[in-house]
Formats: structure tokens, C-alpha cells, sequence
């Protein structure tokens, strides 16, 4: 290392910053060399000496306005975060699924309307309910050709369907709901339309949509009649 | 305990009550030794809290809490300066270097024991050299956390403080006034 390189780290020296090699260095360099050592002193004295007058706060008036008051008037100033006392902040990845969610729901219903007309045209009465990427069969109907045919799989992110949907109920039975819910989602092959939609618009609540958020499911298939 | 941050969002009259009593009084006194007056510094100070409190929900804590409150508080100053008409020669780094006769560190600032000129000499200088003496010797950043919290290179935040402290010891020295500070880095007038 020569005088300038070292000079160069001065402040990361001060600051106890330097790596060990680089260290050792720089130590090698200054015993040495008289300039640099002098300099790497007085920088220190340097230092020292701002950090003191500084750091020496007589001649800082106080300010004139109290804490209470201040904490008082900062919330008052905040209309937008008193409005959302005791909610949930979404994060940004609850967010971006609900988008994807909304997406693939759309894909899936155009799907859905699509496979529902051709079944009306074939006269076919089969269905498939898909539930956690499994295919399970219902009725012991088929189509004429005898293939299963997907009919009426509506992919759903719970997740975005909750933040569409305002709050209705209380904290707990919310939970409670969601989590019975999630759990027949599950475990069951089919929710009813309107069953879903009605448990759906209970299932809104932050504190249920925090519990939600703790789990971080990746979404769930609910097949709709 | 919940962090700070969260009960800001939970429960902004607790968050806010307590950000006041954690980091009014720090910021207050920054805010002091970059306005050089108590009212600015108290607006300024209202101003920081209150952006704080609003994006909250944008704050990710990847360095420290401080810190992200000093990058608020910079972005207001520089904009009441840019208001005011500050000369934009102060944000640049388009300053000469020192020159190499400047005057020896160790026979100027350590030896003045006198804070009080110390702080005089620092409060002459202009803006963007007062910034990161404040933050780096007020504060004790690091010259990493200095250039986080102003956004400009570690090289800029080293270059300003060379230039700084050499005005200062040209100040302390008595090779400059205070006047002085503001013309060409380092040189005598």
C-alpha cells in the first residue's frame, strides 16, 4: 500500500471498518511511514475534537412544544392513518396474489363458461371437481365420447376474494368461519355457490385476514355449483 | 413489545406518542445544526415525524430506523432550500480539490478546545458540507450510513468531508472567516 491508498482509509480506520488483512496493512504502512502516521493521528484528534463541540448541546434552545402535544398533533395531522386504526396493512405480496388471483379466477371462468356451453351441446352431465390438484369424480355420468370433462372449476385465491369484499363480522367468528371454511375447502370436494359466497363475505375481518396472513397459504381450487 | 413501525400502523396515537419520545429530541437537535435555528429545526422535526407516520407502511427495515428518519429529514431541508433559492452549487461535488499546502490538521482543530468555535466554524459552512460533518460527527455515521441517508456515493460523502474539515481548520486557523467558508474550497480568499 502506498501513502495515498492509505490515506484513503482513514475514516474506515476510525471507524474500526477496516477488514483484518487490510488492516494489518495499513498498520505495516504507518510504522513505517512518519507522514502517514501523523496524518492517521491527527485525523483521529481531528475527529475527536468535531465529535465533542458537536455533540455539546448547551447552545440548542429546546424546543418550544411538548411531547403530548407534539404525538397529540401529529396524529391529528395523519386523517388517513386514523382512518385505518386497528386494520391490517396488506403487504405487497398479499396484493400482487390477489392480482394473480383475479386473473386466473377470469381465465378460469371464461374456461368455465367455455366447457359449459359445449357440455349443453353435447348433452353431456359430467363434472370433475378439482380440490388441492387432485381430480375427483361425481356424478357417474359421461360424455358420449365417455372423457372426463372439466366443467364449472372456478380457481379461486381466497386471499383475493377477502380483500374484495368489506368487513362484515366480528374478529373471532370471522376466524372461525374462514378457518372452518378452509378447512371443508380442504377436505370436502364441493361448496355451493352461494354457501361460498355467503361464508366468503364473513370471512372478512383484519384480524382473521392477519391470522391469514401468518399462514401464507398459496390459495386453494374451490369447485362451484 | 411491539416494533415501532407496527405500532405506528396498529395504533398510531401509542406509535406516535411513542416515535415523540424515542426520536423528537435526536432529530430536533440534527435538524438544530442543519437549519442553525430553533423554529426551522421544529418544523422541520413536525415534518419528519409526520412523513414518518404516513409512510409507515413503505418503511422496510433494512438499515436502521434512524436512518430512514435522516433520509426524510434531508429530503425536506433540501427541498425548503431549493425553495428559498439556495444556490444548487451546493448540492455538487464540481468543487476543486484542496490544495496541498492546506493548513496541518493537528495544529489546528485538535488544538482548539473551544467548542463553541468549533461549532461556529461548522455552522459556516455551506450546506452540503454542514450535512455530513453533522452526520458524521453529531450522529457518528459511518461513511457508508452518511451516503445511504444523503444518496450520493461513499466517495462524494469522503470528498465533502476532506473539503469540509479543511475549511473548518482554515476557519479555526484563522486563515479564512467565517464569510469565507462559502468561496472556493480551501483556497485563501
Amino acid at each position: 500500500m502506498n501513502c495515498q491508498e492509505v490515506q484513503a482509509l482513514v475514516e474506515e480506520a476510525i471507524d474500526n471498518r477496516l477488514s483484518e488483512p487490510c488492516k494489518r496493512k495499513v498498520t505495516q504502512h504507518i510504522a513505517r511511514c512518519a507522514s502517514c502516521k501523523a496524518l492517521f493521528a491527527a485525523e483521529k484528534s481531528e475527529h475527536a475534537a468535531l465529535f465533542r463541540a458537536l455533540n455539546d448541546v448547551s447552545d440548542i434552545p429546546p424546543p418550544t412544544i411538548s411531547p403530548q402535544v407534539l404525538a397529540t398533533r401529529l396524529v391529528k395531522s395523519v386523517p388517513a392513518l386514523t382512518k385505518k386504526a386497528g386494520h391490517v396493512t396488506v403487504p405487497l405480496w398479499l396484493k400482487r396474489a390477489a392480482v394473480l388471483a383475479i386473473l386466473c379466477g377470469g381465465a378460469a371462468l371464461a374456461a368455465w363458461i367455455g366447457t359449459t356451453m359445449e357440455s349443453r351441446q353435447a348433452g353431456g352431465d359430467m363434472e370433475n371437481r378439482h380440490l388441492g390438484g387432485e381430480t375427483i369424480p361425481s356424478a357417474p355420468t359421461s360424455t358420449p365420447e365417455g372423457e372426463p370433462q372439466v366443467k364449472r372449476t372456478l380457481l379461486v385465491a381466497s386471499t383475493a376474494m377477502m380483500l374484495a369484499t368489506p368487513p362484515t363480522q366480528g374478529a373471532s367468528s370471522a376466524e372461525a368461519t374462514f378457518d372452518s371454511f378452509s378447512s371443508e375447502c380442504r377436505t370436502s370436494v364441493e361448496v355451493g355457490a352461494d354457501t361460498f359466497l355467503s361464508r366468503f363475505r364473513t370471512i372478512v375481518d383484519s384480524d382473521a385476514l392477519a391470522a391469514f396472513n401468518s399462514k401464507k397459504p398459496q390459495g386453494f381450487i374451490i369447485v362451484i355449483h | 413489545m411491539l416494533d415501532l413501525a407496527d405500532e405506528i400502523r396498529h395504533n398510531p396515537a401509542t406509535g406516535a406518542r411513542r416515535l415523540v419520545a424515542e426520536y423528537r429530541e435526536r432529530l430536533y437537535q440534527v435538524a438544530y445544526r442543519l437549519c442553525l435555528n430553533a423554529a426551522d429545526a421544529e418544523d422541520l422535526t413536525f415534518r419528519t415525524l409526520q412523513r414518518a407516520i404516513e409512510r409507515i407502511g413503505s418503511y422496510r427495515p433494512t438499515g436502521s430506523f434512524f436512518q430512514w428518519l435522516y433520509t426524510i429529514l434531508v429530503n425536506f431541508r433540501r427541498m425548503d432550500l431549493r425553495r428559498k433559492g439556495a444556490n444548487m452549487l451546493d448540492f455538487t461535488d464540481d468543487l476543486p480539490d484542496a490544495p496541498a499546502d492546506a493548513p496541518d490538521a493537528a495544529e489546528t482543530l485538535a488544538a482548539v478546545e473551544d467548542a463553541a468555535a468549533v461549532r461556529a466554524a461548522v455552522a459556516a459552512l455551506p450546506e452540503v458540507f454542514r450535512e455530513v460533518v453533522v452526520f458524521r460527527y453529531f450522529e457518528d455515521l459511518t461513511v457508508p450510513e452518511i451516503a445511504q441517508v444523503l444518496g450520493v456515493p461513499e466517495g462524494s460523502v469522503k470528498s465533502r468531508l476532506g473539503r469540509a474539515k479543511l475549511r473548518i481548520r482554515n476557519m479555526l486557523s484563522g486563515t479564512i472567516g467565517p464569510a469565507d467558508a462559502f468561496k472556493q474550497d480551501g483556497t485563501k480568499p
